[in-house]
C-alpha cells in the first residue's frame, strides 16, 4: 500500500494472515512436536519455566480464604454477560462515544489490519508502538503494518525478544518461555549498538531492553494495545500488565487504538473486580499485577499528557458463531495461561509446536475453531485428557470434553484416518457379534500369554507406540468368559455329585 | 475527528449482531440484571496494617509521615539513597493550599513541571485512594496527576492520605464515583514498581516504568 494514498479498508487487498505463523502450520504437530522434544535448548528453557508457575499460583490461591468462591463470582459475571452479550456491546459502545472515543467492529482479522492501517494513515504514522495484544496476534498486524512500510515495535519485553527473533509467541502470557538467557544476549547483540556494554546478567538484558525500547515510546505516533476487559458501563478498556509498557503505549503517542475481541466486555467494574482477583493468581500467582489501567478515552482539555484520539476495535473472528453452540463455554477464556502452565503435553513440547497463536489446551480448543477443523487436526487429539487444565482453570472451562467434541466432530467430517476409521468400525463391528468378539480376545490371550510372540508383535507390527513400551504381559488361564464357563461347569459338576 | 470508517462499520456491526442474535442471545432492549456479587470483606479496624503489608509484598516502601512540610526533605533523602541525580517532576504544588504553602523545596531538588519526559530520575504523585486488599495505589489522571509521572520516571513516590484506603477493589470504584462521559482518561491501579520475568521467569524490577515506589503515608488530613 502507498502511504499517503486514502484506500477503503473494504477493498484494500493485505498480504497473506499468519505469513510466519500460518494457521496450516498446526497441521504439523506431530512432526514439531517431535522436533521439539530433540530440541535441548528448548528443553532446558522448558524445564526452567515448568515449577515456578504452577507453585506461585497455588501459592497466591493458598493466600486467600475461599479461592472457589473468586472463581464463582468470575464465572456468575461471564455467563450472565455471554447471555447478554448484544447488549453489553451496545452499550459499551454508547458509553466509549460519550467519552469522546470511536468503536470499530470487525468479523475478521483481515478487517481488524485494514481499519489499524486506515487509521495510521490517516495520521500519516511512521511508527507504531504495541502492547501486548493477542488479538493482534489472531491477525498478523505487524506483518500488515510492516508491508504498509509503517516501522512497529512491541514493547512487552517477551514480545520484543520473539520479535527480533521472527518467531511467533510460545506462551499467552510469557511470549518468549522458550528463549534461554543466553539466546536473549545473542539476538541483542545480534541487533543492538551495544559497544562494550555486558550482557551477562538478566538485570543487564533487562536494562538493555527498557534504554533501547524507551526511545521508541517516545517516538511513536500510534500505540496500540490490547485489552483484558472492556467495561460497558463505562466505556472503558481494562489493561493488566507488569512492565508498564501498556500504559507508556497508552500515554505518549497522539493516537491510542485498542484491539479486543467481543467476548472481552463485561457489564461494570464490580464485575471487572471479580475477574481481576482470579486473573493475575491463575496466570503469574500475583494477587495483582504491578499495573492495572483503565482507559476511557482521548485526553481531555486539563490533561497534560494522553493521545488525542482514542479507538477501539472489535473483533469477530468466529466468537459470535461459538456462542450458543456447544463451544460456547471457550468464550469464557480470560487467557490467564493456567491450563498452559499446567499441561503435561504443552509442558513437554512447548507452544510453537501447536502451529498457531494459542498453544496448550485452550490453544487445542481455539485454533480448530477459528482456523478450521481441517487446518488443526492433531490438535485435540495433543492431549492426555489428564484434567488438569480443567482443574486449574479459574473460569470452569471443561477442555477436555471440548476436546472430546472436536474429536467427535472430525470423525463426524470425515477428518480422521482411514486406519483410525477402518480400525473404529471393525470393533464396533466385532462387538456386537460375540463370537467374533470370543474368538479375537481367545487369540489375544494366547498372543500375550506368549512372550516371543509378544515380542514380535511389539517389534514388527505395533512398533510406532510400543517402540517405548511393552505390551502387557497376560498369565491368566483364558480370557474372562473361558474362564466364567469353567467355573459355572465345575460348579454345576460339584452340585451333581452332592 | 470523525473518520471515514463508517459505513464499513455499519455493514460489519450489523453482520456481528445478527449472528449473536441468531443464537439464544437475543439483544434485550432493557437492561438484563447482573446477578449480585460476593466481595471479599476485611477487618475495617486493621485496614492500614493489611494495606501496608500488602504493599511491602509487592517490593514497595513507605514511611509515615505526619506533615507535608516534611516532603521535600524525604524526597532528596530518597533520591540521595538511591543515588540518582536530583531531578524531580511532580505537578502537586499548584494543588496545596495557597495561603499556607506546605513545604519549601531545597535547592538541591531540580523541579519541573509535568509532562514527564523520561529524563528527570523523580516523579512526585498524589493517590486518591488506596486499596488495603491489594495494597495499591490509585492514581486518577489529572491536571495536578499526570500519567507520565507515574511511568516515565525512575523512582516513583506517592503521597496518600491514610483515611483514603478502602477494604477492596470494589469499595475503590465506588470511593471514585465514575461514569461514562465524566471518566479520567486513565486510571492507575499502581501495585509495586515495575517489573519483568520474561527472561528465564527471573523477577526484574525496573522493565519499562519506576525501578522504585515509595509511598508517604500522611497520618495527619491534609489540604488536598
Ligand atoms: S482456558 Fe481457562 S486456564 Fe486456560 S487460559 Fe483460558 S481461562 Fe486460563
Amino acid at each position: 500500500m502507498k502511504p499517503g494514498k486514502p484506500t477503503s479498508p473494504e477493498t484494500q487487498s493485505n498480504p497473506p494472515i499468519h505469513s510466519e505463523t500460518s494457521s496450516n502450520q498446526a497441521l504439523f504437530f506431530k512432526a514439531k512436536s517431535s522436533e521439539a522434544l530433540l530440541d535441548d535448548t528448548l528443553q532446558q528453557a522448558l524445564k526452567k519455566a515448568q515449577g515456578g508457575f504452577i507453585e506461585k499460583r497455588s501459592q497466591a490461591i493458598a493466600d486467600v480464604e475461599n479461592f472457589d468462591s473468586y472463581k464463582q463470582q468470575a464465572q456468575l459475571v461471564k455467563n450472565h454477560t455471554l447471555d447478554h452479550l448484544a447488549y453489553y456491546l451496545t452499550q459499551f459502545e454508547e458509553n466509549v462515544t460519550k467519552n469522546g472515543g470511536h468503536v470499530h467492529w470487525a468479523s475478521t482479522p483481515e478487517q481488524l489490519n485494514n481499519i489499524i492501517l486506515h487509521i495510521c494513515e490517516r495520521r500519516d504514522a511512521k511508527s507504531v508502538t504495541k502492547g501486548k495484544s493477542m488479538i493482534s496476534e489472531e491477525a498478523n498486524l505487524n506483518a500488515a503494518l510492516e508491508a504498509a512500510g509503517i516501522d512497529v515495535t512491541e514493547t512487552d519485553l517477551g514480545e520484543y525478544i520473539i520479535q527480533l527473533a521472527k518467531e511467533p509467541p510460545s506462551h499467552i502470557i510469557v511470549p518468549a518461555i522458550h528463549k534461554t538467557r543466553q539466546q536473549v544476549e545473542a539476538l541483542f547483540r545480534e541487533t543492538h549498538d551495544l559497544g562494550e556494554r555486558d550482557l551477562d546478567n538478566i538485570a543487564a538484558l533487562v536494562d538493555e531492553a527498557r534504554l533501547q525500547l524507551r526511545q521508541k515510546f517516545l517516538d511513536a505516533d500510534v500505540g496500540i494495545t490490547g485489552a483484558n476487559m472492556l467495561i460497558a458501563d463505562t466505556g472503558s478498556a481494562m489493561v493488566v500488565t507488569n512492565e508498564g509498557n501498556g500504559d507508556l503505549t497508552a500515554t505518549l503517542p497522539k493516537v491510542h487504538i485498542v484491539t479486543a475481541s467481543i467476548e472481552k466486555v463485561v457489564p461494570d467494574l464490580e464485575s471487572a473486580s471479580a475477574i481481576l482477583r482470579v486473573l493475575a493468581r491463575s496466570a503469574t500467582g500475583q494477587p495483582i499485577t504491578s499495573y492495572t489501567s483503565l482507559f476511557s478515552g482521548p485526553s481531555g482539555i486539563e490533561d497534560l499528557d494522553g493521545p488525542d484520539e482514542f479507538h477501539v476495535i472489535l473483533l469477530d473472528n468466529q466468537r459470535s458463531q461459538m456462542l450458543g453452540s456447544p463451544f460456547e463455554d471457550m468464550l469464557k477464556c480470560i487467557k490467564c495461561g493456567a491450563c498452559l502452565n499446567h499441561c503435561p503435553v504443552y509442558s513437554a513440547v512447548g507452544g510453537h509446536a501447536y502451529g498457531w497463536v494459542y498453544p496448550g489446551p485452550m490453544g487445542s480448543v481455539l485454533t480448530p475453531l477459528m482456523t478450521g477443523l481441517k487446518q488443526s487436526s492433531d490438535l485435540p487429539n495433543a492431549s492426555t485428557f489428564c484434567g488438569r487444565c480443567e482443574e486449574v482453570c479459574p473460569m470452569g472451562i471443561p477442555l477436555p470434553e471440548l476436546l472430546r467434541q472436536l474429536r467427535n466432530k472430525e470423525h463426524e467430517d470425515h477428518l480422521t484416518s482411514w486406519k483410525t476409521r477402518f480400525s473404529l468400525k471393525g470393533f464396533m463391528w466385532g462387538i456386537q457379534h460375540p463370537r467374533v468378539f470370543h474368538w479375537i480376545t481367545k487369540t489375544l490371550r494366547m498372543i500375550l500369554a506368549n512372550s516371543v510372540l509378544t515380542r514380535l508383535l511389539e517389534k514388527h507390527v505395533l512398533t510406532s507406540w510400543y517402540s517405548s513400551k511393552e505390551l502387557p504381559k497376560n498369565y491368566s488361564k483364558g480370557t474372562f468368559m473361558e474362564q466364567y464357563q469353567q467355573d459355572s461347569k465345575q460348579k454345576k459338576s460339584k452340585q451333581k455329585k452332592s | 475527528m470523525s473518520i471515514n470508517l463508517n459505513r464499513f462499520n455499519r455493514v460489519n456491526r450489523k453482520k456481528i449482531f445478527n449472528r449473536i442474535e441468531r443464537t439464544k442471545k437475543s439483544a434485550i432492549p432493557q437492561a438484563p440484571k447482573r446477578p449480585p456479587l460476593l466481595h471479599p470483606q476485611f477487618d475495617i479496624s486493621a485496614l492500614t496494617e493489611i494495606f501496608l503489608s500488602k504493599l511491602s509484598a509487592s517490593s514497595s516502601t513507605y514511611q509515615s509521615v505526619d506533615c507535608l512540610s516534611l516532603v521535600p526533605q524525604l524526597v532528596l533523602q530518597y533520591a540521595e539513597k538511591y543515588n540518582t541525580n536530583k531531578t524531580l517532576v511532580t505537578n502537586l504544588d499548584p494543588f496545596l493550599n495557597s495561603d499556607e504553602p506546605p513545604w519549601d523545596w531545597p535547592n538541591a531538588l531540580s523541579l519541573s513541571t509535568p509532562p514527564a519526559t523520561g529524563n528527570e530520575a523523580i516523579g512526585l504523585s498524589y493517590a486518591s485512594t488506596a486499596i488495603a486488599e491489594t495494597g495499591s495505589l490509585v492514581l486518577s489522571a489529572s491536571k495536578q496527576n499526570p500519567t507520565t509521572v507515574n511511568f516515565l520516571t525512575d523512582h516513583h513516590i506517592i503521597i496518600l492520605n491514610e483515611q483514603d484506603i478502602v477494604p477492596n477493589i470494589e469499595s475503590m470504584w465506588k470511593r471514585l464515583s465514575l461514569s461514562a462521559g465524566n471518566m479520567p482518561r486513565a486510571i492507575n491501579i499502581i501495585t509495586g514498581p515495575s517489573r519483568t520475568a520474561d527472561i528465564e521467569q527471573t523477577i526484574q524490577l525496573g522493565a519499562h516504568g519506576p525501578r522504585s515506589l515509595h509511598l508517604l503515608l500522611l497520618t495527619q488530613p491534609s489540604p488536598y
